[in-house]
Parts: C-alpha cells; structure tokens; sequence
C-alpha cells in the first residue's frame, strides 16, 4: 500500500439545498487508526458531511476517497461494503426485530467477516456493551439509552475500515456514556478509525487527539485537539470559553 | 428427582431453542395445518371441504402478501390481482392450447413472478400512499385488460377451465392438494425469514434508511419480496381456478383483495401463522354469517374492526405475545 495514501479524503465537497449553502469547499483526509472529533454549531452541516460520506446525499461538486476509492457516487449500501459504518443523531434502530438480528443484518449484509464468525462476534460486542441479556428481546422493547447503544454496537459488528458516530453521547444516562466511551477508546487504540460528531464538548476534548470544525459549511480548524481549542475563532464560533 | 431435573433443563433447552429460532410461529403454523389435516375426519360435509378449500386459498394469497406488506413493510393493494393473473395465465393455456393444468399452475407461478418483479421496479421510490396507489391502479388496469378483452377472455362471463381431479362431487383431492402447498409455502417461508433474507426483508421494514447505511442492497430485495410475494398469490390464484372451474375477473375486484389483506392483518401481519390463522378463520366465519342474509358483509366488517380496535397485533399475533411471555419470561 501506499505509504501516503489516506484512509479517508474529502475534496472540496460542497452541497447546495436550494438556496442553502450547507457545505463550502470541505476539505481533510483521515489516516488509518485515528480519531478525529468534528465540532461546531447547530447547522454548520455536520451531520450533511456525514451524509455525504455515508452516501445518502450525493455532493454538489467535490470528490470523496475511501481507501483510493472513490465513494462519492455509490449508495449508502455500497459504500457499508466498502467498510464505512455509520451511527445516526436520531437513533435508527429496527424495532420488531430483536437486538441480536440488528446486529446480525449489517454483518451479513457488507459481508466483511466470515459467517460463522457472525454470531459469536454478535454476541461478544452485546456482552461489553452490557446488552447481553436482552439479546432475544425486540429491540423496540430497549429503552432509548439502549437502543442508542445497539445502534452503537451495529457499527463494530463488521470490521468497519472507518466508524461515523453522529451525536452518540447525547440524552443517555452517564453511566451508558461511559460503556460507549470506553468501547470508543478501546476500538481506537487497536488501531480503528473513527470520525465522532458530539455537543459533548469536555468527551470530545478528552477522547480525541485532532479535531476538526465547521461553522456554516466551512472548516475554520483542523488540527491536534490542544492547538485547536486555544484558537479565538473556534471560541468565538463555538467553544464559547468552555475549555 | 433426577428425571424432573432432566425435564427441567430439557424445558430450558426447548425454550432456549425455540427463542433463538423464533420456532413458536412454525409450530403454531404447522399445529394449525394439522387439526386442518384431521378436520374431515370430524367433519363430514362437502360443502364445508369446499369452504376450507376456498379458506386455503384465500390464506395463500393472506401467506403471499404478508411476505410484501408484513414482513417488509411495502402496503401493496394488489394481492387480488395477482391471484387473478395466476388464474389466467393458467386458464388460458389450458383454454386454448390444451396445456396440462399442472403446466398452467407453473407458468402461473412464472407470469406473476415476472410482473411482481416488474411492479417491484416501478414501485421502489414510493412509500405509504403512493405505493397503495399505484398498487391500486396496477390492479384496476389488470382487471380492466381481462375484461375488456372478450374475445380471449370472454370478459365477465369468465372463462371454464378443466379441474386438477376431473369433476367429481367431492373436494378432498383439493383438500389436501391446498393444505401440501400451504405447508410447503409455510416451512420454505419460515426458513427464509430465519435466513439473513429475512433480516434484510425486515430491516426494510422496519427503517429503509438504516437498512442501506447497514449495507442491505434495499433496491434488490424489496424487487425481490414483490416477486416472490406475487408469485405466492399467483400459485394460489392457479391452484383456485382448477378447483372452481372458471377464470373470472371477479377475482380482481378491489374488495378481494381487501379481504386477503384483512385476513393477514387480523390474523397478525409480520407472523408467520398469522395470514393462515386469519384465512382459515374468516373465511369459514364469512359463510357462517351469510345466515344474515344481506346484511351478512356488515356483521362480517363489524368483526373486523372489533379485532383491529382491540386486537391490534392480530388474533395469533396476541395469542403469540401471551404465549412468548408464558415461556420465556415465566
């Protein structure tokens, strides 16, 4: 492979609703094994970078490479096969089916680990996500912090070459936070690639080492999380004096 | 002692299984078909095997559509209407060309899956009205063409076909002709749910959205559950017009395919025995009420919503979360 091939390239991706600009000109790559937190207001087009990448949105101009592929024109499914998984803000879940066959679908579907790994794989995620009990239970049975957490837990069930985490510490109990911090951090550092979309600014902070914001379509930061934080444009947009 | 610790923990192993393979749909189903099985012996009128003939082929066509619009969420209204293409296309080659019925029944079975598959495609951007819309209007062109086409079908006289066993007085052959194919459907049905086909199919259901960012291929496989839904509809529709001896676009009149979607959705829409419970139930309680005289379709529907108002899971679907709570949580 490449020595200076990116996992993940995003190149001057722009995407135009009407008359909103909600992305100008997005620009950053992602080298395999890092963690990167993307921050900003409420309508900076966060979650609309993710959907591009995810390929639910097609880009109004710009170029996006996964692994040197280009995933800017597939469908959500294929760019799942290609190893990008994806949590949403609003949880997503399949509720008349139960917590193990959530987690069984996505695996046989993007087909990234042999089948009869599947359910042991299944089984081991839901035993650390504490969800090990319910596995037979319809997961529209969970309540709204579990179910936040089985959607987090579909996105490790198929060696995912890069995870998307859209909001996944919002409204859920502390003690919940903590079993998705530390499976966070835990998939991180045996070398996983994860771009975490949080409010949750202090989580952001500590859990990840570079740091990217947007404000109204536009990265006005990239960067160690450190150097990213002490900028005044990032406080004044914003941080607001928060760290 | 030791035998009731061994049938505890054989209870525990039964419970074990059946939660993982979600088996209690199946043995509700097959239990169903087998009091079905011994019925004649008990019940000795043909009129009454000609009933639970047609409640076979209705719960069929129930089988059918629930695959479509219970398990992968896609409200299809044209489940008459593939049971009155299957009618046809096997009508019409034993018609004129002499073809051996059971030739027909299977080229019913590939004439409904191709324009299923052909439906499918048209129908995968649209959800929730749309969809029942375009159903609705796909099924409306299907009965006009066969009607307005007299000369070939000869339009609302109906067409006469020969019958699978010759035209004898009773219905047993047929009996336990549509109770094979109602079992076979059922277990091929159940193997498929459990298979990671039926995940898909239900993960689409359930959130489209979700089930493309999980890498179901949704475009594939709703083309493929209106296929093989069809196709279902379509092999009862064959099967039923060599037992009743004559192709009608009656078949294809909205109000059926409302009663083939009422029998799914009361029997327990997205259950395995739900459709058949729901046939082999109403159908028989529709000739029952005909007593009523005319007014037997207002007591028929008040029945219905009875069951919808307070039964929302269906009937077989309540029985099964009362059943599930019973086993598995005591």
């Amino acid at each position: 492979m490449d020595k200076d091939a990116k996992l993940l390239e995003v190149k001057g991706v722009s995407k135009r609703f009407g008359g909103l600009q909600a992305l100008r000109d997005v620009s950053f790559s992602m080298d395999e094994g890092e963690l990167i937190g993307l921050i900003g207001p409420n309508a900076s087009g966060k979650t609309t970078l993710l959907n591009i990448i995810n390929g639910y949105y097609p880009p109004s101009s710009g170029t996006i490479y996964l692994d040197r592929h280009r995933i800017d024109s597939l469908n959500p499914n294929q760019v799942a096969k290609q190893g990008v998984t994806r949590m949403f803000q609003a949880t997503r879940i399949f509720p008349r089916m139960s917590v193990l066959e959530n987690m069984l679908t996505i695996a046989y579907a993007v087909r990234r680990i042999p089948s009869r790994d599947i359910v042991q794989k299944a089984r081991k995620i839901l035993a650390r996500l504490s969800l090990d009990d319910m596995i037979h239970e319809d997961a529209g049975n969970l309540s709204g912090g579990q179910r936040k957490i089985l959607e987090f837990g579909t996105c490790f069930m198929a060696n995912p070459k890069l995870v998307l985490l859209d909001e996944p510490f919002a409204a859920i109990h502390p003690e919940l936070k903590g079993i998705l911090e530390e499976f966070m951090i835990a998939h991180y550092e045996e070398g996983g690639t994860l771009l975490l979309v949080s409010h949750d600014i202090p989580s952001v902070v500590a859990s990840c080492p570079r740091l990217i914001v947007l404000n109204v379509g536009t990265i006005i930061a990239d960067g160690p999380t450190e150097e990213v934080v002490k900028k005044d444009e990032v406080a004044e947009a914003y941080l607001g004096g928060i760290v | 002692m030791n035998t009731s610790i061994d049938l505890r923990s054989y209870w525990k192993k039964c419970r074990q299984v059946i939660e993982e393979k979600r088996a209690l749909d199946l043995i509700f189903s097959l239990m169903s078909l087998l009091v079905i099985a011994i019925l004649p012996i008990f019940l000795t009128s043909a009129y009454w095997h000609g009933v639970l003939v047609v409640a076979m082929f209705y719960a069929l066509a129930a089988i059918g559509w629930n695959l479509l619009g219970g398990y992968t969420g896609q409200f299809s209204i044209a489940p008459g209407a593939f049971c009155l293409i299957g009618m046809y296309s096997s009508a019409l080659l034993v018609h004129y060309w002499d073809w051996n019925p059971y030739l027909g029944i299977f080229m019913s079975v590939v004439s409904t899956a191709t324009i299923g598959l052909l439906l499918g495609w048209i129908c995968l951007r649209l959800r929730g009205p749309y969809l029942a819309l375009t159903t609705i209007a796909f099924a409306e062109i299907i009965r006009g063409v066969i009607r307005f086409s007299y000369d070939i079908t000869r339009g609302d006289l109906g067409l006469s076909v020969p019958k699978l066993y010759g035209s004898g007085v009773g219905h047993l052959d047929y009996y336990y002709t549509f109770l094979l194919v109602v079992v076979i459907v059922q277990i091929f049905l159940y193997f498929l749910i459990k298979s990671k086909i039926g995940l898909y199919l239900q993960s689409i259901r359930d959130d489209e959205v979700a089930a493309s960012g999980r890498g179901v291929n949704v475009v594939w496989w709703k083309t493929f559950a209106f296929a093989l839904s069809s196709l279902i509809c379509g092999l009862a529709g064959g099967l039923y017009v060599h037992f009743i001896g004559l192709a009608s676009p009656e078949m294809g009149l909205l109000m059926n395919s409302g009663l083939i979607i009422g029998m799914a959705v009361i029997g327990g829409m997205g259950t395995l025995a739900g459709p058949l419970v729901g046939g082999l139930i109403l159908h028989p309680l529709s000739e029952y009420v005909r007593e009523f005289g005319v007014q037997h379709m207002v007591v028929f529907s008040f029945l219905i919503i009875v069951v919808v108002r307070f039964w929302r899971a269906g009937l077989y679907g309540s029985l099964k979360n009362i059943l599930e709570r019973l086993i598995f949580h005591g």
